[in-house]
């Protein structure tokens, strides 16, 4: 159990100082466009990673730590939710929900084609 | 910017170590609901720490990002929530897959608005111990 929650935990602050690196970097390209890109293709790319690890034939800890944990802790489900509210209380009412349809949609058609490789 | 990582680090040990020890403790039958309780409570606290805890209480920038980005961030998992729903669908469970879906998002954004709305009314609410 020890091991389990330290793998994950590895795993989880890697995934997390990648999504921050990667939010950073993106601020400057952020134009007149309000759809969250990077958080967007953040959680995309993380989810057909994930459902490629989870169906790899690769030992348990090696799931654990890039899936449960990197991928875990690259993607986020509270920040999505957030940039929605904020979308919606700034009356972007198209905007957020291209972002829920895209991020919902997306999401699934990535990680299904995650597990197809 | 050295020290936020640094937070960012140490905050997403325990977000993400966290989820696993709540995966690993709770044995539910249909384990998939652990996500749910985890998204849907990120999505309402995530707000709190960004905006009322550090107006509330004389706390780092460094740190307030180490809580929202690590340990909100890591604790909340998009991936799985993906992931759990595919195979639910592949399993054929469309009910379960729309009672899961919506109650992530569903219930999800409901406690994003709440904790909105609690930060903003706490904000400018003063005397009252908020």
């Amino acid at each position: 159990m020890l091991i389990t929650i330290t793998v994950v935990s590895l795993g989880s602050a890697l995934g997390a100082v990648s999504r921050y690196a990667i939010m950073q970097l993106t601020k400057p390209l952020n134009p007149r466009l309000k759809l969250p890109l990077a958080t967007l293709g953040i959680n995309l790319i993380g989810a057909g990673l994930l459902g490629w690890v989870m169906t790899s034939p690769i030992p348990t800890l090696w799931q654990l730590f890039l899936g449960t944990g990197i991928m875990g802790g690259l993607t986020t489900f509270s920040t999505m939710i957030n940039e929605i509210v904020l979308l919606i209380q700034s009356r972007h009412f198209t905007t957020a929900s291209w972002y829920f349809g895209l991020s919902l949609i997306g999401g699934l058609t990535m990680v299904w084609l995650g597990t197809l490789l | 910017m050295l020290k936020k990582v640094f937070a960012i680090i140490i905050f997403a040990m325990i977000g993400g170590g966290f989820r696993e020890w709540l995966n690993l403790l709770i044995s539910w039958p249909q384990h998939f609901w652990i996500t749910v309780i985890i998204n849907v409570s990120g999505a309402f606290l995530l707000s709190l720490v960004t905006t009322l805890l550090p107006a509330k209480l004389p706390i780092s920038e460094a740190l307030v990002t180490g809580m929202s980005v690590g340990l909100i961030g890591s604790f909340t998992t998009f991936s799985t929530f993906t992931f759990e729903t595919l195979q639910l669908m592949q399993q054929g469970h469309s009910v379960l897959v729309l009672a899961y879906v919506g109650a992530s998002l569903g219930l999800g954004l409901i406690a994003g608005i709440a904790g909105n709305l609690l930060s903003n009314h706490c904000l400018l609410v003063r005397d009252e111990p908020c």
